[in-house]
């Protein structure tokens, strides 16, 4: 490229904003605006799909569309967006399984909506999360619960922790994988269940 | 349901396994001790492979921060260590900081309880966030220094120099008042960025209202009240202010997730961007290079990758000298 580049949007070489609108800004907005609808997300698809054991993997293939979608450009209303892709996607699957019971398509519509989703996070929530996150720590199986309140809420190493527990760091290492994704599930999959005293 | 058709589906690899391994590494990444550049690169190329690595990696990263708040759990330091494992207290301490504003500590925080005014600073290069005892909350970029006064009376910060996000609680008997060499910034209920160099200060709106008037006894200047998305651009004796799209405000706030947002920037500007930071410095070699605009998303820490960039767009010439980076035509 020789010739002198003027400001304004239309004479950037294309290469730029395909090449570089990635990692942090998506990254964050697919944490701030998609990964909450997760529990009404895993909600719409239990309604719509009998094979319970492929929702993990339905769940994955509409993040990665998502996250792939938002790379060409962030969509103006995420929970319209994820609805629409999960949609698609359930639709191109049962039409690939050549039975396409059109009352299941015309639920999606309905129940897409219908979803209560929460609201974006605050500070005022801060004690209902605090609780929530107390209530998604004990029901980690024990070992990995203690493993994990050692390493968040103590902030010690693997190794110390390993000491304590008078185990290997390769076991504290599968207690943390595992609390990761127990956790994840938990506080991402499922709805906030927080019975507020007033 | 049968799953004959299931397989040619590009993404049914083994979700289980991908998610397991996002756990892994998310697990490993915070491990500081053990983890090196070499880890790192490892997991940049496995996050490059496949969008399914990645948006795994987000979701499991993401839960083990919302559990960094956790951390305001902990036991004060000087407290005699507790041999075997933790049980009962953990459980206990939830109790004494329900009365607390929680943080995510995206990076390091600290709550300012004291009543008596204090200085707080970042290097070059630093983040702080922090926490008031009225909920008030201040993040600071890179290079910046406040000094806080808070009394029963008023809340009063003063903008020592460089950048930084004020998230305030109203509370009209007591008002919040910031200020920046001649200005003052008085806060109606209101999220905004301040941000000071040596000749203009620059305050950004993101939610609610303030007011900007000028405090110095010399000027006669009208205060204006600025709303969600007016940015002002105020010197010793003027003030402009203009509506921005709230997307523009967004890219000024990058710094909170460690990102450099530009959007039509020069050249020149960009690269003022990324010598804020502390790292290699990046120099442009002649005014006219200076002027190629930028759109792009990139790290603080990124100076090197920038620059290789503006290689393979521009293809100007990197050269590195002294630590520095020289781009030339």
């Amino acid at each position: 490229m020789t010739e002198k580049t003027e400001p304004g949007l239309d004479n950037v070489d294309p290469r730029i904003q395909g090449a570089v609108i990635t990692a942090p800004e998506v990254d964050a907005w697919f944490e701030r605006e998609v990964l909450p609808l997760e529990a009404a997300l895993m909600q719409y698809l239990q309604h719509n799909w009998r094979n319970k054991s492929d929702i993990a993997d339905l769940r994955q293939d509409i993040y990665v569309r998502v996250y792939e979608s938002a790379l060409k450009g962030i969509p103006d209303s995420p929970k319209a967006f994820v609805f629409a892709t999960a949609r698609n996607l359930l639709i191109r699957r049962l039409r690939r399984e050549q039975i396409v019971p059109i009352e299941a398509v015309s639920d999606f519509d309905a129940l897409g909506t219908a979803i209560e989703t929460p609201g974006p996070d605050s500070n005022l929530i801060a004690r209902d999360e605090l609780r929530r996150l107390q209530a998604a720590l004990d029901r980690l199986p024990p070992r990995c619960r203690e493993a994990f309140v050692m390493r968040q809420v103590d902030g010690l190493s693997r190794r110390e922790i390993a000491a304590r527990m008078g185990v290997t760091e390769k076991t504290v290492k599968t207690h943390l994988q595992a609390a990761g994704r127990a956790l994840a599930d938990i506080l991402y999959g499922e709805h906030a269940d927080v019975r507020r005293t007033s | 349901m049968s799953s004959a058709g299931e397989n040619n589906t590009p993404n049914t690899v083994d979700v289980m396994g991908i998610e397991s391994r996002a756990a892994d590494w998310v697990a490993d990444r915070r491990n500081s001790e053990d983890w090196t550049p070499e880890r790192q690169a490892e997991l940049d190329r496995w996050l490059a492979q496949s969008l399914a690595h990645r948006v795994a990696y987000i979701r499991i990263e993401a839960t083990w921060r919302r559990t960094d708040r956790l951390a305001a759990l902990h036991r004060p330091m000087h407290e005699p260590a507790q041999n075997g494992p933790l049980r009962r207290p953990f459980w206990m301490r939830v109790a004494a900081v329900f009365g607390l504003v929680v943080v995510t500590a995206s990076f390091a925080g600290r709550y300012l309880l004291q009543p008596h005014p204090q200085l707080i600073e970042t290097p070059i290069g630093g983040q702080e966030r922090v926490m008031l005892a009225d909920g008030s909350q201040i993040e600071l970029n890179t290079d910046t220094a406040i000094r806080v006064d808070l009394t029963a009376q008023k809340r009063a910060v003063e903008l020592v120099k460089g950048e930084a996000y004020f998230e305030i609680r109203h509370d009209a008997a007591r008002p919040f008042v910031v200020t920046v060499t001649d200005h003052r910034i008085v806060d109606l209920g209101t999220k905004f960025l301040v941000r000071t160099s040596s000749q203009t200060l620059k305050v950004a709106l993101v939610e609610g209202s303030a007011r900007l008037e000028n405090a110095s006894p010399h000027v006669r200047q009208q205060a204006v009240i600025l709303t969600p998305g007016d940015l002002a651009v105020a010197t010793a004796d003027s003030v402009r202010v203009s509506k921005r799209p709230m997307r523009e405000v967004a890219n000024a706030l990058a710094w909170q997730r460690g990102a450099i947002a530009l959007r039509n920037a020069s050249l020149a500007d960009a690269v003022a961007e990324f010598n804020r930071y502390g790292g290699p410095q990046i120099i442009v070699a002649d005014p006219d290079t200076a002027k190629l605009t930028i759109n792009g998303t990139f790290r603080t820490t990124g100076a090197e990758q920038f620059a290789g960039m503006t290689h393979e767009i521009f293809g100007l010439r990197v050269e590195h000298q002294n630590g520095n980076i020289v781009l030339s035509r």
